[in-house]
């Protein structure tokens, strides 16, 4: 080759170079690994700060908007022993025992397996207007008024759903003392209409629990979930025994502990998805590198022949995403939580031969060949584009079903791609070279998936669907319509709950 | 002679004391590949400041088993490039026309010697419009292929065989008439 000597020479002159910076070149370098440190942490920081903020949203979130599963469970419960309740017994459920000493004399007898028929609670002759209105409302939920029906079938036409109380709301002494007398009357009236073994119920909705009080407690000024020692909103059906003999009768009492609260505090999940990954235009339409990517070299004017070159076809690859979340209920059917994952995605490509190349090895005086570039091609070797992303996904579940056996789930998540070795393609080269800063590091998407419970082991529950993710944000910076899209299976291990 | 290795180790652990060992042993020949590449000292140095930012952030990535020196060398190019696109005083001069691409200098079967010395013959290559000096480098100096250059600086690659056949013609006479000059001043002594 005619001109190699020269440019031998060239090189060799070249390495010699060696000139001295000013001492403000390493002072700007130092500033900047400074700031960088400084980035980094902001970037912890912030991460960490979004992750409290959300918990602390869910965990200052109204009491009043937490609707627990107990009301659920107290029907439950009474069902089961709405068979052994005998006919000619009064059923007494909470509210009804609200009367005074002198009421608790004469009134009809309970038994603990009536106060738990909440099935059977809702109905009674009196006028629904002769019932106090605060606190108090006719339930119009779907619920209650089964429970209602069911009730009514079995007893007189003229029983009727009268009282049920507000959801959430925390009964005071003064209502129970109100409740009491208008008891005590619908009793009396329930006797006038029936003749006999007339239902006098007081109903009983209470959203988290039913809660028999002693006669004469609201009298005394104590709050009936003091007497029992329970939280009117914890799942437990309190009835205190009555000292007093209540005449040829006597309301048997006991402490009922229902299912758990399963509603109420945080509950941690650990995600697994396992799936595939591919690189999209939008959710619909598979990336074409063809029609994106590929630049027609002809000719160049000179004559010099330049291969054709064309990107390779983008083919999904594995992905799969692992990690934790930790969800609080707002009602019995919807929570909202957040967690952290870690996701890996993958596309496969096909590059060519790798490209050659040399520099010149300053410390070994000597040429060294070296392969940062792979050729094109659908014919090549096959490469997979890796990305591992962190992720901090803020989701929303609802089960969908009273069984609560589906449950479906979406949300956003933001994440850092932590590191790639992706390959990008060059139109003008027409070769395939590594260079994450083409890529966009912050990265938006949005997921969605249902869920179905197959087994419970031990108040540990597992459940499994399938489970998409999109992302909106572009993978490169340079193409803004390449999207990730990771379709699989994901599963989940709820946990027991925190608190 | 310095250990890169534990160098390396000691520089990712975040230790200011080898972040500065690394750099001060590496500035000087790192400031003469910048230096070539630009058109001012200001310009190689802002380069070398941002090269070395480079090299921390990405020396996770440094394998060991290479030169770290060739490492650096290749971080520093790149950097260069980067530069010379980023910076409008020589956007202009990179960017080739179709008239350019097309067009092909005869190759100088000439061989000249090069006598001049390495500062001499960086400013010499320094007075290339920036667009054949960074192929003239890329090619004749860092062993760049014409399909990595066109790659790097987003050009065709028969931009980059023409961009440099120019480059090197123009050096070629350049330095025949130093030669020329030197010889004469020879003479004129003698």
């Amino acid at each position: 080759m005619p001109g190699r000597d020269f440019e031998k020479a060239m090189q060799e002159k070249a390495q010699q170079l060696r000139l001295d910076p000013s001492p403000a070149v390493w002072q700007g370098v130092a500033e900047q690994l400074k700031q960088r440190r400084r980035k980094r942490g902001v970037a912890w920081l912030l991460l960490a700060a979004a992750i409290i903020s959300g918990i602390a949203v869910v965990w200052l979130a109204p009491e009043n908007m937490i609707h627990s599963r107990d009301q659920q469970n107290t029907i439950a419960a009474g069902k089961e022993k709405q068979n052994q309740t005998s006919p000619n017994k009064l059923p007494i459920e909470a509210n009804s025992t609200l009367t005074d000493k002198k009421d608790s004399q004469t009134e009809q007898p309970a038994t603990p397996e009536n106060n738990l028929n909440n099935d059977a609670v809702t109905s009674a002759p009196a006028p629904a207007s002769s019932l106090p209105k605060q606190g108090f409302a006719d339930n119009k939920s779907a619920d209650n008024k089964s429970s209602v029906n069911k009730a009514s079938a079995n007893k007189p036409a003229a029983t009727k759903p009268v009282v049920t109380r507000a959801a959430g709301k925390k009964v005071t002494v003064d209502e129970l003392t109100a409740v009491t007398a208008e008891v005590a009357s619908l009793k009396a009236a329930g006797k006038q209409a029936a003749g006999k073994n007339v239902p006098v119920i007081a109903s009983d909705s209470y959203s988290d629990a039913a809660v028999a009080v002693a006669p004469g407690a609201a009298q005394r000024g104590i709050d009936p979930a003091d007497i029992n020692g329970i939280d009117p909103f914890h799942r437990q059906i309190a009835v205190l025994r009555p000292e007093a003999n209540t005449g040829d009768r006597q309301i048997k009492a006991g402490i009922v502990k229902l299912d758990p609260a399963r509603k109420k505090g945080w509950y941690p999940s650990l995600h697994l998805v396992l799936g595939a990954s591919s690189l999209q235009e939008d959710v619909l339409k598979q990336y074409n590198t063809f029609a994106n990517e590929y630049q027609n070299t002809t000719m160049i004017p000179t004559g010099l022949a330049a291969p054709q070159r064309r990107p390779s076809d983008v083919k999904t690859g594995p992905a799969f995403a692992v990690g934790m979340n930790i969800n609080r209920y707002f009602g019995s059917k919807i929570s909202v939580g957040a967690g952290f994952h870690y996701v890996y995605m993958s596309n496969r490509i096909e590059i060519g031969s790798p490209v050659d190349s040399a520099y010149y090895d300053n410390r070994q005086q000597q040429m060294v060949t070296r392969t940062a570039y792979n050729g094109s091609g659908n014919n090549g070797e096959s490469f997979h584009n890796r990305y591992h992303l962190l992720q901090v996904p803020v989701e929303f579940n609802w089960n969908i079903d009273r069984k609560e056996k589906i449950s479906w789930n979406a949300g956003v998540a933001i994440g850092y791609l932590v590191g790639s070795d992706a390959m990008q393609y060059n139109k003008q080269a027409g070769v395939y070279y590594r260079d994450n800063d083409a890529l966009r590091k912050w990265q938006a998407g949005i997921f969605s998936g249902v869920q179905y419970n197959f087994r419970e082991v031990k108040g540990i529950r597992y459940s499994a669907g399938p489970f998409i993710q999109y992302q909106l944000t572009s993978l490169e910076v340079e193409h803004t319509n390449k999207h990730q899209l990771l379709v699989g299976i994901g599963g989940r291990m709820h946990l027991k709950k925190i608190r | 002679m310095i250990n890169e290795h534990q160098l390396v180790k000691d520089c990712l652990k975040g230790k200011p004391s080898a972040q500065k060992a690394l750099y001060e042993h590496f500035a000087a020949p790192m400031l003469g590949v910048c230096y070539r590449y630009t058109k001012s000292m200001t310009d190689a140095e802002d380069v070398l400041q941002e090269g070395f930012v480079k090299v921390f952030h990405y020396l996770g990535q440094f394998r060991g088993d290479g030169d770290l020196g060739a490492w650096i060398r290749r971080i520093m190019v790149t950097t260069a490039i980067n530069y010379l696109k980023k910076n409008s005083r020589y956007q202009y001069d990179l960017s080739f026309s179709a008239e350019q691409q097309g067009y092909l200098h005869p190759v100088s079967p000439e061989n000249p010697e090069v006598n001049l010395d390495a500062k001499q013959l960086a400013d010499l290559v320094r007075q290339l419009p920036p667009g054949y000096q960074a192929i003239f480098n890329l090619h004749a100096i860092e062993g760049y292929t014409h399909v990595e250059i066109s790659a790097m600086l987003g050009i065709h690659e028969g931009t980059s065989r023409s961009q440099y056949a120019r480059a090197r013609n123009l050096l070629i006479t350049w330095l025949q008439k130093e030669s020329e000059s030197i010889k004469m001043s020879h003479y004129a002594r003698s």
